[in-house]
């Protein structure tokens, strides 16, 4: 059973350009996408059901329903969860914003690219949050 | 016929309606019961010569006259037949009758454009009495010049008794008749009650023992003053009323030690002891009046200046209320303002990064199969996507920059400035430059003025960059000077405003937010900042950030 990572990301083109993103750096492990935070919450407490959790999460910020910093209130206060690299990835420059991803548990603020140059560098920094990395 | 006199006299209706006819009928009634009543006053009082103390008739006329609307026919008609009443003779009737109206009707006449409601004040007062004295005087100069003729030697008594006693009857009975009947209410508390019942018997007890009972009762007319401290305590501690109501009791003690020929007056004979004991009243009751009208007219005062000072601090709390609420208010418009600047911006830079990476997939992809010149376009865009981004990248920090709360500390800008240092360009910074001053947006600063600076720099042949402090007139000045291309002093203010650019060339990757996010910085601090240059000679930036300059 290979490693995969959870992506909340709601913006189509965004989900296109990651995934671009992996298969061009060549990401080493499977990736789920999911729309809004409720829906990450829902798959993460599935996933450890089946006893398949994920190696990593990396999620946006603004998100329909449920956000990003609501989905990572929620992670943070979850000990079984405790174990799971996370990382955020939003269009946000705002250091309120990123201090208080780091004061829930995220490993790394990333920002949006406006780049290609930029996607390697996300891919990069995915692939730190790995465990073993 | 002249408006006072229209006024005083009774209306052309006077025939007609059945209600005017009974209240001239009261009137004279009442004036004719007042005549009698002081002529059989004046008949015991003093046998030999009633005349004199006939007083009472024109004060209560006046009051009349000052209250009411009476018709003058009727109270001088029924003044006729009371008066004929009283003394049985139809000359004393005549004389006494027309003699109190003339005296009523002068002095309502002097007091018309004056106002009899102005006697609550000193000035007021004044012109009451002076009133009163010039209407009785006129009264007995109109009346008694044809009872001199016919009296002969003895005249000139006559009138000088008749003047004083219209005057002290206008001074003493109409002020307290027409104060009584104006301001009924008494404002006695429970010590007040007790004051005033103190003071009653004061001003019986005091005059009688002075001119009745006592043992100086025959004496000298020195002690006759003695009656005035009971007249200032009721002005004083009272008010115009009580002071014309003490004096009138006052004058009716007078009036019976003068029947009974007891007291200083009444030794005197009935002539002199009359024109003495007028003099006296005069006296007694002007000095109790204007006094009373003084004080309570100081009262008044405090009262008023004290109401104002109330209304005052009431509509300064209600200004400073109100400008609570209005900053509230602009705070709140203020807070949703930059929310929503803030969401607009953010929701803005996606769809530009979207663009600007999806252009570069499309070269990166498909450039081979593009033309030249489409390859040309498509970056075109992408540098505009890209410029958007970083204007509004710019104009985030902008807003940040007005709305961060500012903490300051020590802040060392040599190493900020060191920080900010720009490749292929000499940068020399004066060490030890230290500021109180917040470090994030003092790092905002150094780091918009260096990439200013070397921006311009870069055109040069020997591109330099210093960083330093200078003292001068203006204080001591932080500034960053570069030699590049300069400007003219003409835009020396213009280039802080928002996307203000000297130089048009959108390729030097300024967004023209820079130098206006140095200004709100500076000016967060509570300092100042401005450029000088010249064209070809480079530009400087000097800058303070007030109190944290070193000294």
């Amino acid at each position: 059973m290979s490693a995969w990572i959870l992506v909340a990301e709601d913006d189509p083109d965004d989900r296109e350009l990651l995934a671009l993103a992996f298969q061009t750096h060549g990401l080493e492990c499977s990736y789920e996408m999911v729309n809004d935070g409720e829906a990450a919450r829902a798959r993460l407490l599935q996933a450890l059901s089946e006893g398949r959790p994920p190696a990593a999460l990396l999620t946006d910020l603004k998100l329909p329903r449920v956000s990003g910093l609501e989905l990572l209130e929620w992670m943070a206060g979850k000990p079984e969860l405790g174990f799971l690299p996370r990382a955020v990835l939003t269009s946000s420059s705002e250091a309120t914003d990123e201090s208080a991803c780091m004061r829930l548990g995220c490993r790394a603020f990333l920002q949006k690219p406006s780049d290609l140059d930029g996607y390697e560098g996300v891919v990069e920094a995915v692939r730190a949050l790995m465990p073993g990395a | 016929m002249p408006a006072y006199l229209r006024e005083l006299s009774p209306p052309a209706s006077i025939q007609l309606g059945r209600a005017a006819m009974g209240r001239w009928c009261a009137w004279a009634a009442a004036s004719g019961l007042c005549s009698l009543a002081s002529w059989r006053v004046a008949a015991v009082l003093d046998a030999a010569e009633p005349t004199a103390t006939v007083w009472p008739p024109s004060g209560v006329l006046l009051a009349a006259l000052l209250a009411a609307r009476p018709q003058l026919s009727a109270l001088w008609l029924g003044g006729l037949l009371g008066s004929l009443l009283g003394s049985g003779s139809l000359e004393l009737a005549f004389l006494g009758a027309t003699g109190s109206l003339a005296g009523a009707v002068a002095a309502r006449r002097l007091l018309g454009p004056w106002g009899w409601r102005r006697l609550h004040g000193a000035q007021g007062t004044m012109v009451f009495a002076g009133s009163c004295l010039a209407g009785g005087a006129l009264a007995a100069a109109l009346v008694w010049s044809g009872h001199a003729l016919a009296a002969g030697a003895a005249a000139w008594r006559a009138g000088l008794t008749a003047f004083g006693s219209q005057a002290v009857s206008l001074l003493i009975v109409a002020p307290t008749l027409v104060l009584w009947s104006f301001h009924r209410r008494l404002n006695l508390g429970l010590g007040r009650d007790a004051e005033a019942l103190a003071l009653l018997g004061a001003g019986i007890g005091l005059p009688a023992f002075i001119f009745l009972v006592g043992p100086l009762a025959g004496g000298s007319l020195h002690v006759t003053y003695l009656s005035l401290p009971p007249l200032l305590w009721a002005a004083v501690r009272f008010g115009l009323r009580e002071a014309a109501t003490l004096s009138l009791l006052l004058s009716v003690v007078a009036l019976a030690s003068l029947s009974s020929h007891t007291g200083p007056f009444g030794a005197s004979g009935a002539w002199a002891g009359t024109a003495l004991m007028q003099a006296y009243l005069f006296v007694c009751a002007t000095t109790a009046l204007i006094l009373a009208a003084a004080v309570w007219e100081t009262k008044d005062q405090v009262r008023a200046s004290n109401a104002l000072a109330e209304r005052l601090a009431a509509s300064e709390e209600g200004l400073e209320e109100q400008v609570r609420r209005r900053t509230a208010e602009l705070q709140r418009a203020n807070a949703e303002l930059e929310e929503f600047s803030y969401s607009v911006s953010h929701e803005l830079r996606a769809p530009l990064r979207k663009i600007a990476v999806v252009s570069e997939l499309v070269v990166r992809e498909e450039g081979a199969a593009l033309r030249p010149a489409a390859l040309d376009r498509i970056s075109r865009i992408r540098a505009a996507a890209l410029r958007g981004n970083r204007i509004i990248l710019d104009l985030l920090k902008l807003m940040r920059v007005s709305r961060l709360p500012l903490r300051r500390s020590e802040v060392d800008l040599s190493a900020l400035a060191r920080e900010c240092a720009c490749p292929g360009i000499e940068l020399v910074v004066q060490p030890g430059l230290v500021a109180r001053a917040d470090p994030a947006l003092t790092r905002e600063i150094m780091a918009q003025l260096l990439d200013n600076a070397c921006k311009f720099a870069r055109a040069g042949a020997k591109p330099r960059v210093e960083v330093g402090r200078t003292s001068r007139p203006e204080g001591e000045l932080f500034f960053v000077r570069d030699n590049g291309q300069g400007f003219e002093m003409d835009f020396s203010q213009k280039i802080f405003g928002t996307f203000e650019r000297l130089h048009s060339s959108p390729d030097d990757g300024g967004t023209g937010v820079g130098l206006a996010i140095v200004q709100r910085a500076v000016a967060r601090h509570g300092g100042k900042v401005f450029a000088e240059g010249k064209l070809g000679r480079g530009a400087s930036f000097y800058f303070t950030l007030e109190g944290g300059a070193p000294a």
